[in-house]
This record gives C-alpha cells, structure tokens and sequence, in this order.
C-alpha cells in the first residue's frame, strides 16, 4: 500500500485553485481508476495516484440507494461519483455499501409499541432488529417524513433517523398508532 | 472528576480488576456502538496519564434460590469485548465527525497525519461524546480540568425524575411539568378579572336554576296540580301559565346576561394575553427566534391565546355549571323515584365509554383532513407564487394534476368526516334512547300500578330532567382533551414569559455619553452550535472613523462577526470592546444607539415610506427626513412615488424594487447617524448601475464613521483603511487593499484577480 504523500494543507491548496471548469467535469469513478480500501477504520480511496480519506454521499437517498454515490475528501471537495456500487466487485463493494450503511444508518422499526403525545412532543417505544427503542419527537407531523409513497423516515429531537421501510405493511395495532400523522 | 455520564458500578468493578482505580479516573463518558456501529456499550475514559477506549456487554447473572436466601438474587456483571489504551499526551486533535444519525470520535495520534477511530455512536450519544472530546484535548495537553457551568449534564436532565429534557432549549420536563401549579399560576393571571367570572358563574347558575324550574312547571306541576283537578292550582291554568311564562322570560333574561359579560370580557382577555405573550417574545434575544418558525410563533400569539381564553371563559365555567347541574338532578331524579332512576341511568356509563371512542375517532378525522387541506394550500400558495415559473416551463398540466389529486385527497378525508359524523352521533343517540324507553315503560309501569305513588306528572318531568343530564356527556367526555390542549398552551407561554435572554445586561451597565468609535476584537471565538466554531480566535481592531472590509467566501463567519459586535449573541471565550469598553459591560441601548447596519436584506415595515425612514427616530424631523433621503439617494425615487414620502408600502401595497428599498435603509441609517457602521454585502443583490448609486449613497453615509464593511464584491473594498481575509472562521490574511495585493499565492489576491478577470468576460470595467 502506497503512504499517502500529500499534506492536509496541499490538498486543501489545490482545492482552492480548482476553476469553475474543472469543478463542472464529472469524474466517473470505476474499478479502472479507482480503488477504495479500509485503514484504522475508515474508508480511503485511491485516485490519480493520491490517496485520501473518502467520504461517501448517496446523490439521490431517497430515490436510490446504491447508485450515484459522490465520494467527497476530507475538506467536502468531490473527488468523483461511484454510478453503481455493484460496479466495484468483491470486497470494493462491501467496503462501499457498508460505509453507505454506516453513514445512512437509520433502525428499522417493526412494530410501534407506544406513542404517547404530551405537550407538542410524542413519545415513542418501538421495536427494532436490535431491540426495544424510545425516541422523542417534536411537532410530530414535521418529524414524520414520506420518502416514498409508504416508505417513513421519522427524526427525532437528537437528530437520530428512524426508517419504517413500508407503512402499510405495519401490524394493524402499530398502524394504528403512527396513521393520524400520516 | 467530570463525569458526563456516570460509570456503573459493574464498570467500576472490571476497571479496578484491571488495576484502574476509580479515583484516577478525570474524565467518562458513554457510547452506545461500536466502530462497526453495531450496538455495544462502551466508556470513553481518561486519567490524567491514560485514555481507556472499553466495550463490553452488561450481563445479569442469577444465583439461584438457596436454603438460606429464599429469593434468588441478581448481580450485574461487566464482560469486556475489548480494552484499548492510549497514553493520553500523544493524542491530539480530538474531533468529532458527524453522519447522519451517528459520528464518530477521531483523534490524532503522535506526529502521524492519519486519524484514529476512537468510537462510534448515534447522536443519542452525540452531545456526551462532543463533551468528551473538548475535555479530552485539554487533559491530553495538560491543562487544568476546569469544567464549564454550561457543560454540566445535570443541568440537562430534570432534578427531579433524571430523563433528559427533550428539548434542550425548552428544559421543560413532560413528566414532572405539574398541571396543578400551571393552572393555579393561570389563575392569579385571571385573578383581575375576578369581579366578571364571578357575574360569569353567577348569571350561569341563575341559568340553571331557570333550566331546572322550567320542564318541573310545564310537565309534572302542570299535570298534577292544574289539569288534574286535584291539586292545589286546580282550574288556575292562567296563573300557572303566566308562571311558566315568567321563568322562561327569567331564563333568557340570564341568557342575555351571560352574553354580555362574556362577551364584555373576552376581548379584554384575548388583548390581554396576546400582549403578555408577544412582550415575552420580543424581549428574547436572537438565538430564540434562529431556532423557531415565524409561523409557529404566531401560531403560538393567536392560537394560543384562543385556547386559554375559551378552556377558562367558556370551557371551566360551563363545566363547573354543568357539573353542579347534573349532581342536582340525579339527586332530583332519585328523590321522584330511585329505583327508576337507577334503571334510566344505567346506559350513561356505556353512552360515555362510546362517545369517547367516538370522539378519538372525530378527532383523527378532523386531524386528516386538515392536513390534507393544508397540503393543498400550500400546493395552491406554491403554484401562484411561482406561476411565472410553471407557465415558462408549460407545466400546468403537471400543476392540474397535482391540484387535482390533492384536492381529491381532501374531498375523500372530507367525505369520510361528514359521512362518521352523520352515522356515529344518531348511533350514540339510540343507547340514550335506551334510556328513554326503559324510564317510559317502566316509568309507566310504575304510574298504572301506582308503585311507590309515581304520578304522571311527576314521570313526565323524571323524563324531562333525565334528558337533562344527558345534554352534557358530550361536553365532559371532550374536556379532558380540551385541558390537555389548554395546558400544553399555558405551558408554552409560561416557558416563554420564564424564558431568560440569552443575553442580558449586567447589573448597572454602563451608559457613556458619549461612545467612542473604535472596535476591538480580542481573541474571539463563537459556534452557534456546540463544537462548530464559526468564529475562531479572531482578533482586529478598528480605530475610531476608519473603514475596516471584511473579505471571505460564503459561510466564512463575516456577517457572524457583524451579529457579534451588535450583541445578537455573547462570544464563547475572547472579548469585543466598542469605545474601549468591552460590551458586555454596556448597556445594551448603549450599543444599538451607536450602531447602525444596512444589510443585503432590508425588511420594510407595513407603513409609510416616512414611518420606515423615521423607524429608529421617530422623534425626527421632516427636513431631517428629507435631508437624509437626499444623502441616500432616495428623495428622487421618493418624489415619483404617488404620496411621495406618505405612500404606503409593504404587503398588500406599493411595491418597491430591491435598490429602492435598499436606498430607504440607507436613509434609515444616515438619519440615526451611528458612531459606527456595519454594511454587510449592502449592494450584493444590486446590478452594477443601481450599485454605483447606492455605492454614492453609502460613501456620503460613512464619512466620520467606523465602518465594518462585509463584501463579496471585492472592489468595493477599495477605499478601506484595512482588510482582514476571513476563512473558516479564522483571520488569515491581513493588510491594505495594496499589500494584501502583494502577497503572492495569496487568499485575497486570488479572489481580487478571479472576480476582475470575470468582470472582464462580462464586459464589464471596474
């Protein structure tokens, strides 16, 4: 494996001399011209021979999931844009999809067990694969977001994201529960 | 020690087998992941020497009931999955990276570039871990653990039950908040209404008693003491009919009279709270009204005001009535006949169990169709205010169709609502009328069979009554929520009118007579939010009438700076100093009398053109008016105007255009004649012709003033004494427009040379 070889102050350096021309070219990364590998626990990518920390972001999260997938560096600059994750075969792949994971990680929750509304916040106690979870939330109806036509996304008042995947498919009782804020 | 959340004693008990004392620890806090972000427990923990990076899981384990402890008992056990130390002086640069629902806390180790992944962890955890970071850099360098007032987490917990305030701005705890000292503090707000709500309750009961009289003299008296020719008015139909006559006349005499009290006093109350609530709001400081919606705070002036008004003007009193009446006329109902009464009775319990479900059920419906209805307002808000933008593009099919399945959307939620309210209310009806057939056949029964001595008359007015304590149910099995909504608005506006200032006058500030000029920034440092700092170690000065250009890209920190010196908001370490005097020791009129700002967004009041000038001296002048719209540039464009300097502007009337609008500021600011003054990007938004005016404007207006100017248009910060580069919140260049110039590679030289080169390619010459 290759050090990396430029400083912090460099890359920050040539970010700045970047024209608006060549901020406007889109860079496609692909298995040729890039490489993503894993060091300390986080996620780097090689390209043009210069390695850097990236930092992935899906273009479109509500649409897609796996596809446009800008890597940004340390400083938020674009270093390029992964078109599909499963372009990158093997463990690239892994690497990329886990980070997305990581990154975009939201509980799913499977059942509503208790929401009890109090003074402009609601309390909820759900179940998720990892367990029981209680979260608050504020103006409850702003905090509850369609991303797709049964596809939740509920934010709580830390900031914490909660997913509900498709809300028909909820047991009558927790439907119940979350359907006046529908 | 600075426990930002507390070790558990399981904790405690693994780290002393692993030769870690308790007391060496400085410094704890807890994640709830690990780095794969997978849920574990792990503490962050550092000594004065050492960082401990802990995972493991809790496990209880169970000793079985024995001959000599008849319970089994539970002990709790830590069971490490890993343990990771670091000598905590080589690591620097503790940060922590934000996800989205996560982060994770890095840090640099020794002289290496490459970060270290400490933990991971939701933003449960966020605020913990933020603490954790700040405090673990100054151990790492050696500094001295003083921990900050504001950093203590048990202010961010409720004293009495633990759970964390949900809303940190709010500090208000759901579970402890007690509704009783809510009410009872309402009360002594009401108190100087007291002379109207006792009239209230007593034109209410007056009311009742009319109410009660008037089935007993219609029905059971007329019956058996007139008609029946037995009784003690036998034959005296007049009389008795002038009587019945007499107490309903009485009873809409004390209809009139509720009316006219309350409605005497309901606009005094809502004025009242209205005012109450708006005069809290407005002495807040900024950072109040940054973290809110305009709507929702007028939401919360109107709205709220409503709500109290009517849960105590008409919701307490009418229950407190309707209580009373239904008490009395059971009791009545079981002196004509108990057993009667006993059977008449029995569906109330079942009616008010149905009608509460029925309520929940209203409510839900209501609640969908309000926010179907809202979508489409705002759907229809959105498409007229664009309209220009969907006819460019020929969407108004798109539009139309949008519209449509909206507005289908309402009418199904409308449909449901009307088609529940229709079918639900007449079912509820039936289980009273249950009630009903059993009083009347019973009743009847009773009257043939001369049970107990039941007249009809008196059956008749059994009847009557019985109708009566069902006429209330209703209103009882919806006050609980209607409570629920009044204390939620009671409590919002005593959380407002409780609400400290974020900033605040010390204790007999000072009030010079005279303020100098200058400006100092002295290290100042300042985030809005907790570990984003916005502002970092900035230091300059200004001397008394000279012009200070503050350069930098979008989100820098530069109109920050200009908030800063206005005392929108206290610096977090450093000191700002106007006149030499630090201005946390000014009085806050001190500040803004000196300070003037014209700003990219120039907010005109509803009013006239001469009210929006005079806005900050109202005591001014016409000529001084006049003579400030002249040095503005305004008085030109003002004479055009059809009311010249009496024209109205503002929503709903005449519309001025960006530059004007700007020019009328300007004006504003030349007519206050500040000490010093912030242009903060005054001419961004302004084509090049309408920007040499207002560039004319302001040259007159800051001649003999300090002047802070914020710009992106870089030549327009020629003429100024100094320039300071700010990036990312930091001061990195300095110097006259000539010297920064000289600096080769530098900031300031770059932009000056990008933005004359595309002026250039527009053909434009500075």
């Amino acid at each position: 494996m290759k050090e990396l070889h430029i400083t912090d102050e460099e890359k920050a350096e040539s970010k700045k001399n970047r024209t608006l021309a060549e901020l406007s070219v889109t860079v496609w990364l692909t298995p040729e011209n890039a490489s993503f590998y894993q060091k300390n626990g986080f996620l780097y990518v090689r390209h043009q021979e210069q390695d850097s920390r990236a930092f992935l972001c899906r273009q479109f999260p509500l649409e897609m999931l796996w596809e446009f997938i800008s890597v940004l560096d340390e400083n938020q600059q674009e270093i390029g844009i992964v078109r599909r994750t499963d372009l990158f075969a093997g463990e690239q792949r892994e690497l990329l999809e886990t980070e997305l994971k990581r990154r975009y990680f939201a509980p799913v929750i499977e059942e509503i067990i208790q929401v009890k509304e109090r003074y402009g916040f609601s309390y909820w106690k759900v179940r998720t694969a990892e367990g029981t979870l209680n979260f608050t939330l504020h103006d409850t109806f702003r905090s509850i977001f369609r991303a797709q036509e049964n596809r939740l996304i509920l934010s709580d008042v830390d900031g914490n994201r909660f997913e509900i995947p498709d809300v028909e498919k909820l047991d009558r009782k927790s439907y119940k529960k979350i359907e006046l804020y529908l | 020690m600075f426990e930002i959340d507390p070790i558990p004693n399981s904790v405690i008990t693994y780290l002393t087998s692993k030769g870690i004392s308790y007391e060496e620890i400085l410094l704890s806090a807890f994640c709830d992941r690990d780095r794969e972000l997978l849920p574990a427990q792990v503490y962050l923990i550092a000594s004065k020497d050492t960082l401990w990076v802990l995972s493991g899981v809790t496990v209880a384990s169970c000793a079985s009931a024995s001959k000599r402890q008849t319970t089994p008992s539970f002990t709790q056990e830590f069971r490490e999955i890993f343990l990771e130390e670091y000598p905590i002086s080589e690591l620097h640069g503790f940060r922590v990276e934000e996800l989205l629902s996560s982060g994770r806390l890095i840090a640099k180790h020794g002289d290496t570039k490459e970060p270290i992944l400490l933990c991971a962890f939701t933003n449960f955890c966020k605020a913990s871990v933020f603490l954790f970071a700040k405090y673990a850099e100054k151990i790492a360098k050696g500094e001295a653990l003083e921990i900050d007032p504001k950093d203590d987490p048990a202010s961010k917990r409720c004293p009495k039950c633990g759970m964390r305030y949900p809303d940190m701005n709010r500090r208000v705890c759901p579970r402890c908040m007690e509704k009783g000292k809510l009410f009872w503090r309402f009360f002594s707000f009401f108190s100087r209404y007291r002379g109207h709500l006792i009239l209230t309750v007593l034109s209410l009961v007056l009311l009742t008693a009319f109410s009660i009289l008037a089935p007993y003299l219609s029905s059971g008296f007329f019956y058996d003491e007139v008609i029946n020719g037995t009784g003690e008015f036998a034959g005296q139909i007049l009389t008795v009919l002038g009587l019945i006559i007499a107490t309903r006349v009485l009873r809409l005499l004390a209809t009139i009279l509720n009316s006219y009290i309350t409605s005497n006093v309901a606009a005094k109350i809502v004025y009242d709270l209205k005012k109450t609530i708006f005069t809290a709001i407005e002495r807040l400081s900024l950072g109040f009204f940054t973290g809110r919606q305009t709507g929702g705070l007028m939401t919360q002036v109107n709205e709220d005001a409503n709500t109290i008004y009517h849960f105590f003007c008409d919701g307490l009193p009418y229950l407190i009535v309707n209580l009373v009446q239904v008490i009395v006329l059971v009791i009545l109902l079981l002196c004509i006949e108990p057993v009667l009464a006993i059977f008449a009775l029995i569906p109330v319990p079942l009616f008010m169990l149905l009608l509460g479900r029925f309520f929940r059920k209203e409510r839900m419906l209501h609640a969908k169709r309000y926010s179907n209805s809202r979508r489409l307002n705002s759907l229809l808000s959105d498409v007229f205010s664009g309209i220009r933008v969907v006819k460019a593009f020929s969407k108004e099919h798109a539009e139309i169709e949008r519209f449509s399945d909206r507005n289908q959307r309402l009418a199904k939620s409308e449909k449901k609502l009307a088609l529940f309210t229709n079918y639900a209310w007449p079912v509820a009806g039936i289980l009273l009328y249950l009630g009903n057939i059993v009083a009347w056949g019973l009743g009847g029964w009773m009257v043939m069979t001369g049970y107990h001595g039941l007249t009809y008359g008196m059956l008749l007015t059994f009847i009557s009554y019985m109708n009566m304590v069902f006429d209330p149910l209703g209103f009882f099995t919806d006050f609980f929520d209607w409570t629920a909504d009044c204390s939620n608005a009671l409590q919002r506006m005593f959380e407002i009118m409780d609400a400290q200032p974020e900033i605040s006058e010390k204790e007999n500030p000072e009030r010079p007579e005279v303020l100098g000029g200058s400006v100092e920034f002295d290290h100042v440092s300042f985030s809005y939010q907790k570990g984003k700092k916005i502002i970092n170690d900035v230091s300059f000065e200004v001397p008394d009438g000279k012009i200070l250009g503050i350069v930098g890209h979008t989100g820098a920190g530069k109109s920050t700076l200009a908030n800063l010196l206005m005392r929108m908001y206290d610096v977090e370490e450093g000191e700002i100093r106007i006149g030499g005097y630090p201005i946390r020791d000014l009085a806050l009129s001190s500040i803004y009398q000196n300070i003037a700002i014209v700003s990219q967004e120039t907010y005109l009041f509803m009013g006239t053109v001469l009210d929006n000038i005079r806005y900050a001296c109202p005591d001014a002048t016409f000529e001084e008016v006049v003579q400030a719209s002249k040095r503005a540039g305004a008085h030109e464009f003002i004479m055009k105007l059809p009311d010249a300097y009496d024209t109205r502007i503002g929503f709903g009337y005449k519309d001025l255009s960006g530059g004007e609008r700007q020019r009328i500021s300007i004006a504003r600011a030349i007519l206050k004649n500040p000490k010093i003054l912030i242009l903060d990007e005054a001419t961004a938004a302004m084509d090049t012709g309408t920007e040499r005016k207002i560039q004319e404007a302001l040259s007159r207006l800051i001649q003999g003033k300090t002047t802070i100017m914020i710009a992106h248009r870089l030549s327009t910060l020629r003429d100024a004494d100094e320039l300071i580069v700010i990036e990312r919140g930091k001061v990195v260049e300095r110097g006259s427009h000539k010297a920064l110039l000289a600096i080769e590679d530098g900031v300031y030289k770059k932009l000056f040379t990008l933005q004359d080169e595309a002026l250039r390619n527009a053909g434009i010459r500075e």
